[in-house]
């Protein structure tokens, strides 16, 4: 197949000029899904070959290393709470996409369209649970902040 | 993979994963072991424990999230661009990284030694 030079391909999803977010959750979601997506791909990554040292390199090197770098501030634990906020996001904005995208609930029923039309999924429980999201991430991240930092 | 199977194999390991990445979240807060700290939710003793008598929630949670991430990115790079030798590359690379991903993962659940 040959490839279409207008198409945006995968740089489309992250091209916001033009993209309406004003009054779109739903939009910056999908943007936030898609990066956090790609955020936790790098962690999964990282976080698997590190966990390995364990077999590779004993106790003691897992307590001196990968340990002692979680216990202070520093650009390693950064990433790591950076790593939480992105696996909190995605996890309850991907449990929203599950209850809408794969069962359906909360986008409103099909209804005879009359003027100024806006969409039944759009006056839906959906979109409050966009916000839902939004707020519950914050709080949650905050809270494994909490742990991590000041415990 | 057709995107239908696709779009299953991603709703499936989601639906497994908000309980598996939950439950392995939740292992690190403190009261939990009954530890002071975060770290300490990391001390050689609570892991070996946590892996030798959670080895298969481990093993199902590495599945998933290897199966659920790689798909994920090769969705993504196969918007980029719609040729066959893209394609081939793409899938190629996805199945090659999620089995040495797995690989890793596993090794590091069967090989660890008593602290």
């Amino acid at each position: 197949m040959k490839a279409q030079k207008n198409r945006l391909g995968v740089l489309g999803s992250f091209k916001l000029m033009g993209a309406n977010l004003r009054d779109n959750p739903e939009r910056v979601a999908f943007l936030m899904h898609r990066i956090t997506g790609i955020i936790l791909v790098g962690f999964i990554f990282a976080h698997i070959i590190s966990t390995n040292s364990l077999a590779r390199n004993g106790w003691e090197h897992w307590m001196a290393v990968e340990v002692e770098h979680l216990r202070t501030l520093n650009p390693i634990s950064l990433a790591f709470f950076i790593a939480m906020g992105a696996a909190v996001f995605h996890g309850l904005n991907g449990i929203r996409l599950l209850l809408v995208e794969a069962l359906a609930l909360w986008i409103g029923r099909p209804e005879k369209p009359k003027p100024p039309y806006v969409a039944p999924s759009l006056k839906g429980f959906q979109r409050r649970a966009i916000y839902a999201v939004f707020a519950l991430w914050l709080i949650i991240w905050a809270a494994i902040g909490y742990v991590m930092f000041l415990w | 993979m057709k995107a239908g199977t696709s779009a299953i194999l991603q709703y499936l390991t989601a639906f497994l994963l908000v309980f598996l990445i939950s439950w392995h979240m939740a292992l690190r807060f403190p009261p939990v072991y009954g530890v002071e700290s975060f770290p300490e939710t990391l001390s050689p003793e609570v892991l070996y424990k946590e892996i030798s008598t959670s080895w298969l929630l481990l093993s199902l949670l590495l599945v998933a999230t290897v199966l659920h991430g790689i798909n994920g990115i090769r969705t993504m790079l196969l918007e980029w661009n719609a040729s066959d030798s893209w394609r081939l590359l793409v899938n190629g690379a996805s199945l090659l990284a999620a089995v040495v991903l797995c690989a890793i993962g596993i090794h590091t659940i069967v090989a660890v030694v008593p602290p």
